[in-house]
Order: structure tokens, then sequence, then C-alpha cells
């Protein structure tokens, strides 16, 4: 399974979905189902929230097994 | 108002509702040319309402409007790809409603054989039934 740290850091740059999702045009509907796990985004959509971000794709989205993070 | 109204499925299945009304009323031999209209000149102005209500709001919100191929369902969302897997989320839904309810239907058309008007209404069961369930789908993953 897929998590991430979108609304983390979407906080930290005090951006809001909207702003996020103009910013890699897409629709907030999407930014919200990454946000709450329902869709893990293909590789193209995470370089470039990543890039959004100025962080590295790691830095936003890992594995979690077993319950525990694999960050 | 006018989003809820273009979007909502309730518009879709009430025309099918009077479709099939019509279809068992032709059937029950009432002449339906003496009611004050005729089911088909209803079906024709409840289609040109909603051509012109779904024009009108992808007139003002150009964000929302997704160019369409005509024989393309009007409920698709496909902007980006989370809106095309919420597509496909309703589309399994539907395929799964539809594996369950075509045999019933089936089954109730065996079983009153000799009634003309259960086809027509298992007909209009299977697409509320479809339309239902890709609306509630895509409700409840865009409401997040």
């Amino acid at each position: 399974m897929l998590g991430n740290r979108v609304k983390e850091l979407r906080a930290r740059y005090d951006l809001t979905q909207q702003e996020l999702a103009d910013a890699i045009g897409v629709t907030r509907q999407t930014i919200g189902l990454i946000e709450k796990g329902d869709y893990a985004p293909s590789v193209a959509m995470a370089l470039k929230i990543a890039a959004a971000f100025e962080v590295t794709v790691e830095e936003v989205f890992y594995l979690i097994k077993g319950g525990q993070y694999n960050a | 108002m006018l989003e809820r109204l273009v979007r909502s499925p309730l518009f879709a299945i009430f025309t099918m509702l009077w479709v099939t009304t019509s279809a068992i009323l032709a059937l029950t031999n009432i002449d339906i040319n003496k009611l004050w209209f005729t089911p088909g000149t209803v079906y024709f102005i409840l289609w040109i309402v909603w051509i012109v209500l779904e024009g009108k709001f992808e007139r003002k919100n150009p964000a929302k409007s997704n160019i369409r191929k005509l024989w393309m369902p009007r409920e698709f969302k496909e902007l980006d790809e989370g809106q095309q897997w919420v597509t496909y989320k309703a589309c399994r839904n539907v395929y799964i409603f539809f594996s369950v309810g075509i045999p019933f239907g089936i089954f109730a058309c065996v079983c009153t054989i000799y009634s003309p008007f259960v086809p027509i209404v298992v007909l209009f069961l299977l697409g509320a039934g479809q339309l239902l369930t890709y609306w509630i789908t895509t409700r409840k993953y865009s409401a997040k």
C-alpha cells in the first residue's frame, strides 16, 4: 500500500487542494483521493507533486507494510 | 442547484420511468393519443431540456466541462487520471450490479412469461439500478 505526505506538505507550504491541483494540472478531487490514500497516482503525477513541493518522490510517497511505514 | 440537477441521475431515471409507463399504457390498449400529449413528444421535450441545461452548466463551468463524443455516456468524467480511476470504480460496480441483476431479471421474466409488462419493468429496474450504482460510487469518491 502506498502512503503519502501530501496533506502534511500542503499544510507546510500553505497550499489549498485547489492550488496544488492547479499547479500540477489535475482536479481538486484527485488531490483529495490521493491524500485519503484511495488512489495511488501514476509515476508521472507523483513526480509532478514532488516537483511542486521541491522535494524528491521518496519524501512524498512511501510504502506501508503491515501497518508500519517504510519511508 | 443547476449542477445538482444536471449531474443527478434522477432526471434520466424519470425519463426511463416515463418511457416504461408509456409502453405499459400502450400494451393495455389505452389510446395514448387521447392524452394531452404523446409520450414521444414528452420524451423529446425532456431530452431538449436536458441538452439545454447541460450546455448552460458547461458554459458556466468550463473547468468542469468535458468534451465528449456523442456516443459517450454523459456521466463519464475523464478530466484527469484520478477522475478516470473513479470512472473505472463506478463501471466496476455497475458490472457487479448487472452480473447479479440480469440473472434475477431473466428469472422474473421466465416466472411471469405470460405477462407482457414484466420484461419492460425489468428493463427499467436494470437501467435505473445502473444509473444509481454509477452515481452512488462517483459521489462516494467525489465527496472527499
